[in-house]
């Protein structure tokens, strides 16, 4: 901390598509930042004052500026590497698309946090820290702050007044009943099928057989992931694994939808005497591209997660029961 | 004196508090993080009012001449009661005082709220690119905004002026182009003629 400047940024600067908070940290207190472009709104939050700091993880869709600029600049580069450097660039081009566009959905769904603080005023959300990793850096020099100012919690500190709800009725309610890991599992290899001949598909040599088998793996491919996320939608173990099963039904939707809708698209103009227009195949590489990526990310980290996960919460009990 | 949950606002038992990082919300499931202070078990201030009553020959409130003195302000020298007494960074300030201040913008740590000229200046100096019948007055408006409010204090966190010098060079380079229009324009008559 500077004479001339007493704050130190807590998280990232990263301007969003409509504005950009920051938090930074002075002597006693902490500035959060509002920024409209135009205007800057300001509030304080005295260290004195602050009781607690909650993190709770959940699905933040924010948009990044930078994240966008690079999703121009990779569109823009497929669309011109169609005219002028052949399908390869323009593969690339959308293949990158492709991984900005997955990385944001898990950032979103896996990633994401919103953070409050509570004062003995009320509770303030920091809108400034919405990614998990870096608000959880954020946190820690904030709270080592907040320690030297107001010192540590004695060991058996105690809340009289929260004795009204009955914990002990909370704690003793029965856990769910857990479900078996074999649906998903079975998704995870339908996603991976599916990438598979999606891929085999492609090639000038395809076999009918592998063709007319494609339908239904990819068919399967999305009933599986839906049927797992119904299936585990009450046990807390399966929550990332369902967040990865709900991204790769998008994906694979999105990206048939898409496929169906072009090829309708190139066959039409073709049947008019017209060439079709190279874009047309390249966002069908994009698709198959999108299609790919997000059936074999999910498919190895829905497995990845599975046998972490799964085997390291002990069965029949709330994780945060004492 | 209790923590609640975010996303339901239900009060959190004491041991899911006490959880940490692998809390989860008894009544919604929402997995939280949660860091106590001490300011959580700290009693509310209560000020006791027959402490506050004035007897004879004492200082009274200059707001609440029925109460006792508890301070002055360092500001302007009136005397203050607990109730009215404002201590900032260590400074005790009436409620006229801030107010005079926060009005005035004397005092940093009282402001909620600054415009920042430099980014309206350039936002005027780059809309004519988008709509170039406004070239002229966006053109002009972004020079004045720029000069006009160059000594204005901006944001509160670190910020150059880049804005304002980028804003004055489009807005004379749109002025310069524009200009070049206009003869081109009055060239191409008189050739005609």
């Amino acid at each position: 901390m500077t004479a001339a400047f007493p704050y130190r940024r807590l998280g990232p600067r990263t301007p969003r598509v409509g504005g950009l908070d920051t938090l930074w940290l002075g002597e006693d207190h902490l500035l959060a930042v509002h920024n409209t472009h135009f205007v800057e709104t300001y509030l304080r939050f005295d260290l004195r004052e602050i009781q607690a700091i909650v993190l709770r993880k959940e699905f933040r869709f924010m948009i990044p500026v930078y994240w966008v600029l690079a999703c121009v600049v990779a569109f823009i580069v497929a669309l011109t590497g169609v005219e002028r450097a052949g399908s390869r660039v323009a593969d690339a081009g959308w293949g990158v698309l492709a991984l900005l566009v997955i990385y944001w959905l898990i950032a979103s769904l896996v990633g994401s946090c919103s953070v409050y603080l509570q004062t003995a005023v009320g509770t303030y959300q920091l809108p400034g820290l919405y990614r998990e990793r870096s608000a959880r850096r954020a946190l820690q020099i904030l709270q080592d702050r907040i320690v030297e100012i107001q010192g540590v919690l004695p060991q058996d500190w105690d809340m009289p007044e929260t004795s009204e709800p009955d914990p002990a009725g909370i704690a003793a309610a029965p856990p769910g009943k857990f479900a078996s890991p074999l649906v998903p599992v079975l998704a995870c290899i339908a996603l991976f099928l599916d990438a598979l001949l999606s891929w085999l598909v492609r090639s000038p040599r395809v076999l009918p057989f592998l063709r007319s088998l494609s339908v239904p793996v990819t068919f399967i491919a999305v009933v599986l992931p839906v049927i797992a996320i119904v299936a585990t939608r009450r046990d807390k173990r399966y929550q990332h694994i369902r967040i990865l099963f709900i991204v790769a039904v998008f994906a694979v939707g999105f990206a048939n939808y898409g496929n169906t809708i072009v090829t309708g698209f190139i066959v039409g103009v073709q049947r008019a005497g017209q060439p079709s227009p190279a874009a047309f195949g390249a966002f069908n590489n994009f698709l198959y591209w999108l299609n790919q990526v997000a059936e074999i990310g999910v498919g190895a980290l829905g497995l990845i997660a599975l046998a972490t996960e799964v085997r390291s919460a002990a069965p029949g009990r709330h994780p945060s029961e004492p | 004196m209790s923590v609640h949950c975010t996303r339901c606002a239900a009060t959190l038992p004491v041991w899911v508090v006490r959880a940490g990082d692998a809390a989860l919300c008894p009544a919604c499931n929402a997995s939280l993080a949660i860091r106590v202070f001490p300011a959580l078990l700290a009693p509310a201030p209560k000020l006791n009012p027959d402490e506050m009553r004035i007897e004879a020959g004492e200082a009274s409130c200059f707001y609440h001449s029925e109460k006792r003195a508890a301070a002055s302000c360092n500001r302007c020298g009136r005397f203050v009661c607990a109730l009215c007494a404002v201590e900032l960074d260590g400074v005790t300030w009436c409620p006229g005082c801030v107010a005079d201040a926060q009005s005035g913008r004397k005092l940093a740590r009282l402001e909620n709220r600054r415009v920042l000229w430099d980014s309206i200046a350039l936002g005027v100096a780059t809309w004519p690119i988008l709509f170039w019948p406004a070239t002229l007055p966006g053109s002009l408006a972004a020079i004045f905004i720029s000069i006009r409010y160059w000594k204005r204090p901006g944001s509160l966190i670190p910020r150059w002026k880049w804005r304002f010098i980028a804003a004055i060079l489009i807005a004379l380079t749109e002025l310069v182009l524009l200009g070049l229009f206009i003869f081109a324009i009055i060239l191409g008559v008189r050739a005609r003629r």
